[in-house]
């Protein structure tokens, strides 16, 4: 009998399959451009795929046919589509099903179906525990909690992974956000009042921060941890973005406190690695989207901004809101001139929308600007000349 | 030559010790100054090209077998790029191949028998529009163009969004393939992109670029459509979305004045082209564009990246922007004459390099990076990013103002409305033009490939033809 590793014995060499007439992918005279040389195994499991779904057959069976394409070729999105119709159809049961994509997403982390068919089950588990008032012992099984923890040891050998970060924000969207209708508490054995279940969520939450702190902590430079910590913080529907106006004035002390805690957090990171992107970037959407002006920054940005041994006098003072760079890193740190600009710019925009001020405070502003445009363009990122030209020459034109 | 290798500040990390890693790679594969400088080897890549075309792929490429347009378009398109084309019985078995994978609900799959999906449909549509022809067999006159429409309108979502298959996930790329399938078909109606937009626009992360998707809230309290800010984007900014996030942008543009001002949507226009030049590489990274922040250059970011600024210059960033002659004094007099320069926001130069060096594998084909092999989609990317950084691309007001008036009403259009809509769509997308006198290279013209429609990946011919094709012009 033909065999193959991975999917057991051909499927034209299974008796229990002898009903089904193959469909080949292509007529037999067919001289299609570009053609895959598939494997025997592969032809076989696709032409009896192809035949059960012409003939719409929903059962068991084809719920191995189609894993048995899954596994020799995890991007097959009909397969995967197909398995999702099957598994309502015959209200099939979940935790296997679970068991089996955890085997398979840590298999084949880049696909993007691996993540998506767990999102189909656990939006299925949540509807079967709520139609079955949480007596459906089977959907339990798939508890976002018990997804957050798998996500994260995937996490922890792949930490850029996009779709697995992705995956992670929307559970965390559809499970633990006052936004929602969802809520992991649907999950939960005992029944929870609002209270509970609103301080269960927090509670969440700051297990959600100690877990991007500690992928910080591996690697400060992890973008997607930095997006991810910006996404719990401000995105989730349970602290900052309630506001509809993203006005630092507006915010309620914990909002408040929220802000303050992450540009801490974030000066303290920039001060070890003075070079790093991602912080920036954080510490820059953080201003933004409190709408704090930049030159509330300034203090702390100067020397990053100043080789070693060009110390300002009062740098020498401990200012414990404001880390100064550690001794041996890189400096100056692009991305703080950078900042510096950006503040003088700001700061001159201000002043001209405020319209009181005098053309030449505006000026005296941009003229600040300038030289740090150039000296990035000449010297510290070259890379981007044309783009620090472009920004001189926006601010000339302002100018004149 | 100035240092320019990453900074780590003593401190180094994971992200750190890869990147020092491949800045290492490519300083070993830079040329010295006695090597002879990097042509694009344009015979060893059209080799590689018709020997995927013609022989196909080995077992180890079913991962692809979801994906069949995509390595007819990704191959063809290379090939157009590079200046070279087909013979007919070559084209006819194009077109012969791709019909095979038209649903008989409508739209094309990713191989005979797969469910449609937006994806393959773009590849698909591509592909006809490159080696197709209108009449019996030539693939235009075959594409069921009412199923197709009815089948997107099956996946449009409550937010704005389309699932790029049946049950299938919600992803920018799919929106970007749906729109462009139906800009280039005549297919765009108001019931279509009705609150698109907005859906894009919810996309753009702190940092500026686009992210894959966002979080509608579908289970939402309120029955109200959720306000922009519960709509946190899911994942991270990243060239591949952030390009297909803005090219639908583009697209859309011309219908937004439709919506009421107070509940337009808008993006950050400053803090994406922000992040678009933060993604090209540094000269120990030979100029090349990453993906995301802190992660390592590949080559197909040349065109996702480097080809957004093509349509950054469709939003006005940078283009024409008059420049004093004299630059030695930061603030110019009144007087002072002011000319065109060179308004790019990108090092094109450098990218070209970083195709040159080190994307061009020895053996043909193009790569991410070395010691990479060569593959089809690298290949295509790769080309295009050298296109968008060897010529400049912008709207041509001029040629604009000449398609309106030229217009002539398509017959099939049901309404006045409708033949406004479709006017729109055929002159926004048919007047991108490459402006003379701009093409730079790095070694010299013969190095030169085609230049790419900004929006929509194909070569302007393709583009023109297709389009007078389904709106009737021409």
């Amino acid at each position: 009998m033909a065999k193959t590793e991975e999917t057991g014995p051909l499927y034209a060499a299974r008796p229990e399959w002898k009903d089904i007439t193959p469909i080949p992918q292509y007529a037999e005279n067919a001289n299609p451009i570009a053609p895959i040389f598939y494997t025997e195994a592969y032809k076989d499991a696709t032409d009896y795929f192809r035949a059960v779904v012409k003939a719409g057959e929903l059962s068991p069976r084809v719920l191995e046919l189609t894993e048995s394409v899954i596994r020799l070729n995890p991007a097959h999105y009909s397969a995967w589509q197909y398995r999702y119709k099957v598994i309502v159809a015959i209200n099939s049961p979940l935790a296997p099903e679970h068991a089996l994509m955890n085997e398979l997403a840590t298999n084949h982390l880049k696909t993007y179906q691996v993540w998506h068919h767990r999102r189909l089950l656990l939006l299925l588990a949540a509807k079967r525990l709520s139609e079955s008032k949480g007596e459906d012992k089977d959907a339990i099984a798939l508890s976002p909690e018990t997804e957050l923890g798998f996500i994260a040891s995937v996490l922890k050998k792949d930490e850029k992974n996009y779709h697995t970060w992705a995956f992670r924000q929307w559970v965390l969207a559809t499970f633990f956000s006052p936004l929602s209708n969802l809520s992991s508490t649907l999950f939960s054995t005992s029944p929870m009042n609002e209270e509970e279940a609103s301080a269960y969520r927090l509670s969440m939450l700051d297990d959600e921060i100690a877990f991007v702190e500690s992928m910080l902590h591996a690697d400060i430079r992890n973008n997607s941890a930095w997006n991810h910590r910006f996404f719990i913080n401000f995105k989730l529907g349970t602290d900052v973005v309630m506001k509809s106006t993203h006005n630092v004035a507006e915010f309620d002390n914990e909002e408040k406190d929220i802000v303050g805690r992450e540009l801490s957090y974030t000066k303290e990171k920039i001060a070890l690695a003075p070079n790093n992107a991602s912080a920036w970037n954080y510490i820059r959407g953080v201003l933004e989207l409190a709408k704090i002006p930049f030159s509330s920054l300034t203090s702390f940005v100067l020397p990053y901004t100043r080789s070693h041994g060009q110390e300002a006098d009062d740098d020498q003072i401990i200012d414990l809101d404001n880390p100064l760079p550690s001794s041996s890193s890189d400096l100056p740190a692009p991305p703080a001139l950078e900042f510096l600009a950006d503040i003088y710019e700001r700061d001159a925009e201000t002043l001209r929308s405020a319209e009181q001020s005098e053309q030449a405070t505006v000026k005296e502003k941009l003229q600040k600007a300038i030289p740090i445009w150039r000296s990035l363009s000449e010297d510290h990122d070259v890379t981007r000349k044309k783009y620090w030209e472009h920004r001189i020459h926006i601010a000339q034109i302002t100018c004149s | 030559m100035v240092n320019t290798a990453t900074r780590i500040d003593s401190y180094p990390s994971t992200t750190t010790n890869e990147q020092l890693g491949t800045e290492e790679q490519l300083t070993q594969i830079r040329p010295t100054a006695d090597d002879p400088p990097p042509r694009l080897q344009k015979n060893a890549h059209l080799n590689f090209l018709v020997r995927n075309l013609m022989q196909g792929f080995p077992a180890r490429f079913v991962s692809l077998d979801a994906s069949q347009p995509w390595l007819a378009y990704w191959s063809l398109q290379s090939c157009y790029t590079l200046g070279a084309s087909l013979d007919p019985n070559n084209k006819q078995r194009c077109i012969d191949t791709i019909m095979a994978f038209q649903s008989p609900d409508g739209g094309f799959g990713g191989g005979p028998g797969q469910t449609p999906h937006l994806l393959a449909n773009y590849a698909a549509v591509c592909t006809l529009a490159i080696v197709g022809r209108p009449g019996p067999g030539g693939g235009w006159d075959q594409i069921d163009r009412k199923k197709m429409y009815n089948w997107f309108l099956s996946l449009k979502q409550p937010d704005g969004s389309f699932l790029v298959s049946q049950d299938s996930e919600v992803d920018v790329r799919g929106i970007y393939c749906l729109l462009c399938a139906a800009a280039l078909l005549n297919l765009t109606t108001p019931e279509l992109i009705a609150g698109t937009a907005a859906f894009i626009a919810s996309l753009q992360t702190y940092e500026g670029g686009f992210a894959c998707a966002s979080h509608p809230y579908y289970f939402s309290k309120s029955s109200s459509f959720p306000p922009e800010a519960a709509r946190p984007p899911l994942g991270e900014a990243h060239g591949g979305y952030t390009f297909c996030a803005l090219a639908s942008w583009v697209m859309l543009l011309p219908f937004l004045s439709h919506e009421p001002s107070g509940s337009r949507p808008s993006i950050d226009v400053k803090r994406l082209t922000r992040w678009c030049v933060q993604m090209q590489g540094s000269p120990a990274e030979v100029g090349g564009f990453r993906g995301r922040t802190n992660k390592l250059v590949d080559a197909c970011y040349a065109w996702w990246v480097g080809g957004c600024f093509a349509l950054l210059r469709g939003l006005g960033v940078g283009l024409s922007l008059p420049v004093p002659v004299h630059t030695d004094t930061d603030v110019p007099d009144e007087e002072e004459q002011w000319t065109d320069a060179d308004d790019s926001l990108f090092n094109r130069l450098g990218l070209q390099e970083y195709i040159l060096v080190a994307a061009q594998h020895p053996q043909g084909g193009l790569r991410d990076k070395p010691p990479k092999t060569a593959d089809a989609y690298h290949t295509l990317y790769a080309l295009s990013g050298l296109s968008s950084a060897q010529h400049r691309v912008s709207q041509s007001q001029e040629v604009k103002a000449k398609l309106r008036s030229e217009w002539r009403p398509i017959k099939a259009s049901p309404t006045p409305e409708s033949d406004t809509i479709s006017q729109t769509v055929f002159t926004e997308s048919r007047s991108w033009k490459e402006e003379e006198g701009s093409s730079e290279y790095l070694q010299g013209a013969a190095d030169r490939v085609n230049a790419a429609h900004p929006v929509f990946n194909l070569t302007m011919t393709h583009v023109k033809d297709i389009m007078n094709h389904f709106y009737e012009q021409g």
